[in-house]
């Protein structure tokens, strides 16, 4: 053995420690990354402003709160115990004791990968937002309250604060496609704001018809979806509920409507965060109702599932083929991520599943690069899922856990990825070889701000692409400063698939 | 600097077949890339899922990459001269030497996951060297073709490995050998698994594509009077002769055969590249396309035109060595695969013979004086011409076979390969003989015959476009119009319903409730029985 082996062995029979775990811990670590961005926000909407002479003040304001905000994940990803299924960081206070709503908060592995989604898209939409030169002021509060909500519906384990935080993101980011969009701003924010409400009012419905059957007097997720008296009708119903409400945030198709408007309108910043973290809180919300906690819905519902899927990317690829707006384009496209991720979700096998979870992280970058028709050859790569990017390894698991279950579907989002990839063929040659429109105003390339926001989605791209399992000491299996995202998120997938595991066979 | 990343790769492989001399067994690195737990209970081999990068390098690994390098070396060298006015030189060094990358990352892999890996990202860098030059229409819009069709056999191969991991849990060919009982010998063909994991049926069709695409590959060459068209279609044919006897060498369970058809791809890839080469030599020298305005290279430019034969005749000959070996002439599939090298031969020597000889005339800012030979350039499109006729030669001796896949294997008669290449002869005479006569008269048939097929693919591109990628974006099209129209109609129906609902709070209760049940009353009262019925 190596002498770095020698220091760096682990003593314990659990799995290999990152060295530096453990030295940080906080009982309130999730909820620093809800009440930092609200109180900086509340913050700078009050600061005084006169003629915008503290602009500049503001977005450093924001910058660094998110770079604090990234410092916490990154210590809670660093120590987060990958080998328990349990959920951690877990805070639980009573808020509505008559009604059953508790403060409750935690993340498993999946919840964790969407945490660190949202903590990098966090700085990229700073970043992306550093040209904003109208009401600042107003713009980054509301871009910090988005973000709030979006880590609030990520993190909470309590049914009721999840409807609030779910809808709570859709105001901010409705109100900043309204207020700093393009020309035609004003339909897109509504038109967001109706698909999302929509999505917030069936939710809400769902939830209060689980909170109603169970009788259980508690809003909490693993009371109302784990107490095993739900029948497979109820499961049924209440599935379909949860669809519905996650088709309007993911998309799916047909509950779309709001794509190509709010991203091809909605300022840079924003649209990072629409893209990215707050639309696949949709298939997260999959993930942890219907197929964490309602199993025989999960069998049933799995082909009509994988038919959204497939209907979703196929759709998505034909409209931006036939689009003549790059940026429409760019919406479409920005829905394919999506379709892989609910792929995962319909092959109701435990690898699916994983490669789903992971393509949430990996769908969600590379949909806000190519929804920002930006890096454009980077984000046509991994939207196709093409090798040394972290989306190879999403698709991947995707395919080989959706072949056993769904096949049909698997080949018909593999047909559709095709025509996806057509469609990127056109972009591409539109934007980089294309002969330039006399009558569009002067091109410039992308200022030092934008270039590090692409630079930290791409570089998060590349990073798990080259290392999904963490850097590890030269000869050894000791991790470095990076425990590896695949490693992490499987905490908790094992237990979300345990119903759908094959049989074993019975010994020759 | 590509130059010299493509030398140092080549150094490197030698010395790895240095290695090998000294070894009896592979070379085999492993990094293992994803290793998770995703269950904890069920079939064993699907409670972890791992993907390795396993670099597995025998003998015939080493041959293979040797051949790409050479490959590889002649496009750079040949374009660091004859491609200086090429925009984007950067570019294109960069994507030709991550080309390298790619296409050792297939010889070397060992997990079918990481060979899909490799796959894609050199399908990714064959479209974004076709992209090279996007600047003009028709490269943009073959270029889309160029991805689109491959991006789908590639997601069809995804798909296999996909199911070969769902039937199996596992991708790793040491894994799957044992499992599928098949020959360990032949896991130098690494899409084996998919191939013994179908059944006969399937492998039947496979022959017959390729033969069909053997006979059809050359004939298209030789319609039409594109030259660089015609070799490439031309070696396309010669491939596919030989993947044919690799599918045959499968079907009866000979690890002969099967080898023998990928010796036959080791004589043919350079020998194409040269040809191609060689002829976009005389091409730029003679600035067109079209084999009809080309003559005389054989005075003017011998050196290009010495190494275009050659690879001719290599392309032509390269399978004979395959076909001695593994088919039988007077079968079917012997008639049928002597009738494609026949074609190949033909059409090799066909164009060698439009571009040597027969005037070169004069055309509108085109002086036939001024044709030259570029000096630089001369070597690349020989050292492939000679790669491939070695290669060819060593097709033909069993202990090249022993060589490559470390088994023993028979020797082919001496008469059967002359058989073979008699097919190939008589092709050649075939050209001759009927560019001789008239030159011009053949070339107007290929023409013509070029124009026939260009016509008909406009028309099946038509029909294509007509019915099916017309009416489906159109569906994508309306769908658009629709789904917004859609959800606006339904905001206007909320929005109207809500102002007449705050309406209705404002009218008077009670003469609306009278008013309702007296029209109720009388509705009632019609469809009560006794009235209206």
């Amino acid at each position: 053995m190596s002498l770095l082996g020698i220091i760096f062995q682990n003593p314990s029979p659990s799995p290999a420690g990152v060295p530096g775990a453990n030295i940080f811990s906080s009982p309130v670590l999730l909820s620093l990354t809800i009440w930092v961005p609200v109180i900086v926000a509340v913050a700078i909407a009050v600061m005084p402003n006169p003629r915008g002479r503290y602009d500049l003040l503001m977005k450093q304001i924001a910058f660094f709160c998110n770079l604090g905000l990234v410092f916490v994940l990154f210590i809670a990803y660093n120590q987060f115990e990958s080998f328990l299924p349990t959920v951690q960081y877990e805070e639980k206070l009573a808020w509505l004791p008559s009604l059953g709503v508790t403060y409750h908060l935690g993340v498993d592995g999946p919840g964790l990968v969407m945490l660190l989604l949202s903590g990098l898209v966090g700085i990229a939409s700073v970043l992306g937002s550093l040209g904003i030169r109208e009401r600042v002021r107003a713009y980054f509060s509301l871009l910090l309250l988005a973000q709030a909500a979006v880590n609030g519906a990520i993190v909470s384990r309590d049914m009721f604060v999840l409807v609030l935080f779910w809808g709570a993101s859709a105001i901010p980011l409705a109100l900043l496609v309204a207020g700093w969009g393009g020309p035609r701003r004003t339909s897109a924010a509504w038109r967001l704001f109706a698909y999302w409400g929509l999505g917030t009012g069936v939710l809400a419905v769902g939830v209060f018809a689980l909170y109603t059957v169970t009788g259980a007097q508690s809003f909490d997720m693993d009371t109302l979806l784990k107490s095993g008296v739900l029948s497979s009708r109820v499961q049924i119903a209440v599935a379909l509920v949860m669809i519905v409400a996650a088709a309007t945030r993911l998309p799916l198709f047909p509950l779309h409507g709001w794509v190509r408007d709010a991203l091809s309108e909605g300022p840079p910043g924003t649209v990072v965060i629409i893209a990215s973290a707050a639309s696949r809180l949709g298939a997260f919300l999959l993930l942890r109702t219907v197929i964490a906690g309602m199993p025989v819905a999960g069998h049933l519902l799995s082909p009509v599932l994988a038919a959204l899927a497939a209907l979703t990317v196929g759709y998505a690829g034909l409209a931006a083929l036939r689009t003549v707006d790059v940026r429409h384009a760019g919406a479409y496209l920005a829905m394919v991520p999506g379709g892989i991720t609910v792929l995962g979700l319909a092959a109701i096998s435990p690898l699916g599943i994983a490669g789903s979870v992971l393509s949430l992280f990996t769908g969600g970058l590379a949909a806000a690069l190519i929804a920002g028709v930006c890096a454009l050859t980077i984000a046509a790569l991994a939207l196709l899922g093409v090798p040394i990017l972290a989306s190879f390894s999403a698709e991947v698991m995707t395919f080989f856990g959706a072949f056993k279950n769904q096949p049909i579907g698997a080949f018909a989002v593999a047909a559709g990825l095709a025509v996806s990839a057509i469609a990127v063929a056109v972009l591409l040659r539109r934007v980089l070889f294309g002969s330039p429109n006399p009558e569009a105003p002067g091109v410039s390339d992308t200022s030092l701000g934008e270039t590090w926001y692409l630079g930290l989605l791409a570089g998060g791209l590349l990073w798990v692409g080259l290392f999904p399992g963490g850097p590890k000491i030269p000869g050894t299996e000791v991790p470095l400063f990076d425990p590896g995202l695949l490693n992490q998120m499987t905490a908790g997938i094992s237990d979300m698939a345990s119903p759908y595991v094959a049989p074993t066979p019975p010994a020759q | 600097m590509a130059m010299f990343g493509i030398v140092v790769t080549m150094l490197l492989t030698l010395l790895v077949a240095w290695g090998l001399t000294r070894r009896s067994t592979p070379f085999v690195a492993t990094y293992q890339y994803i290793n998770m737990s995703v269950a904890f209970s069920g079939p064993s081999n699907f409670q972890t899922f791992t993907l390795q990068l396993i670099l597995h390098v025998d003998h015939l690994t080493v041959v293979a990459l040797l051949a790409i390098e050479i490959c590889m070396m002649a496009a750079i060298g040949w374009h660091s001269l004859m491609g200086r006015t090429e925009p984007g030189a950067a570019r294109f060094h960069a994507v030709i030497t991550a080309l390298l990358f790619a296409c050792s990352g297939m010889l070397m892999s060992w997990d079918l996951a990481e060979l899909f890996g490799f796959w894609a990202i050199g399908g990714a860098l064959t479209y974004l060297l076709l992209a090279h030059r996007w600047g003009l229409d028709e490269a943009a819009s073959r270029a889309r073709v160029a991805l689109a069709l491959p991006f789908l056999t590639d997601l069809c191969f995804l798909c296999g490995i996909a199911w070969l991991y769902a039937r199996y849990g596992t991708q790793n060919l040491s894994s799957l050998v044992p499992i599928l009982h098949t020959n360990p010998g032949w896991t130098w063909f690494r899409l084996m698994p998919i191939v013994v994991a179908s059944n006969q049926q399937t492998l039947r069709a496979l022959i017959s594509v390729t033969l069909v695409a053997a006979i059809a590959a050359p004939l298209l060459g030789m319609l039409g009077n594109e030259p660089r068209r015609a070799v490439a279609l031309n070696g396309s044919g010669a491939v596919a002769v030989a993947a044919a006897v690799l599918m045959n060498g499968f079907q009866v369970q000979s690890s002969t055969f099967a080898i023998v058809g990928v010796a036959a791809v080791l004589a043919i890839a350079p020998a194409r590249a040269g040809g191609v080469l060689a002829l976009a030599s005389i091409a730029s020298a003679m600035r067109t396309d079209d084999l009809a305005e080309m003559g005389e290279a054989w005075r003017r430019l011998r050196a290009s035109a010495g190494a275009l034969l050659v690879t001719a005749a290599v392309m032509a000959v390269a399978d004979c060595g395959a076909l001695a070996f593994g088919v039988k002439s007077r079968s079917f599939l012997g008639f049928a695969l002597g009738e494609a090298v026949l074609l190949v031969a033909v059409g090799g020597l066909r164009i060698y013979l439009a571009a040597s000889f027969g005037p070169l005339r004069r055309r509108r800012a085109f002086e036939p004086e001024r044709v030259r030979q570029v000096e630089g350039a001369l070597g690349w499109p020989y050292l492939l011409a000679i790669a491939g006729a070695g290669f060819l030669v060593a097709s033909l001796f069993a202990g090249w076979l022993n060589f490559l896949d470390g088994q023993k294997h028979p020797a082919a008669s001496v008469g059967a390969i002359l058989v073979w290449a008699g097919v190939a002869i008589v092709g050649f005479a075939i050209a001759a003989v009927s560019y001789v006569r008239g030159k011009d008269g053949a070339l107007a048939a290929s023409a013509a015959g070029g124009a026939w097929v260009h016509r008909s693919l406009m028309v099946a591109f038509a029909g294509i476009d007509r019915f099916l990628i017309r009416p489906t974006t159109d569906i994508a099209r309306r769908l658009e119009d629709w789904v917004p129209a859609g959800d606006s109609a339904l905001g206007r129906f909320t929005s109207t319903s809500g102002q007449l609902a705050l309406a209705a709070g404002r009218v008077p209760a009670l003469p609306i409730v009278i008013v309702l049940a007296v029209a109720l009353a009388i509705v009632f009262a019609i469809v009560a029985p006794g009235v209206a019925r």
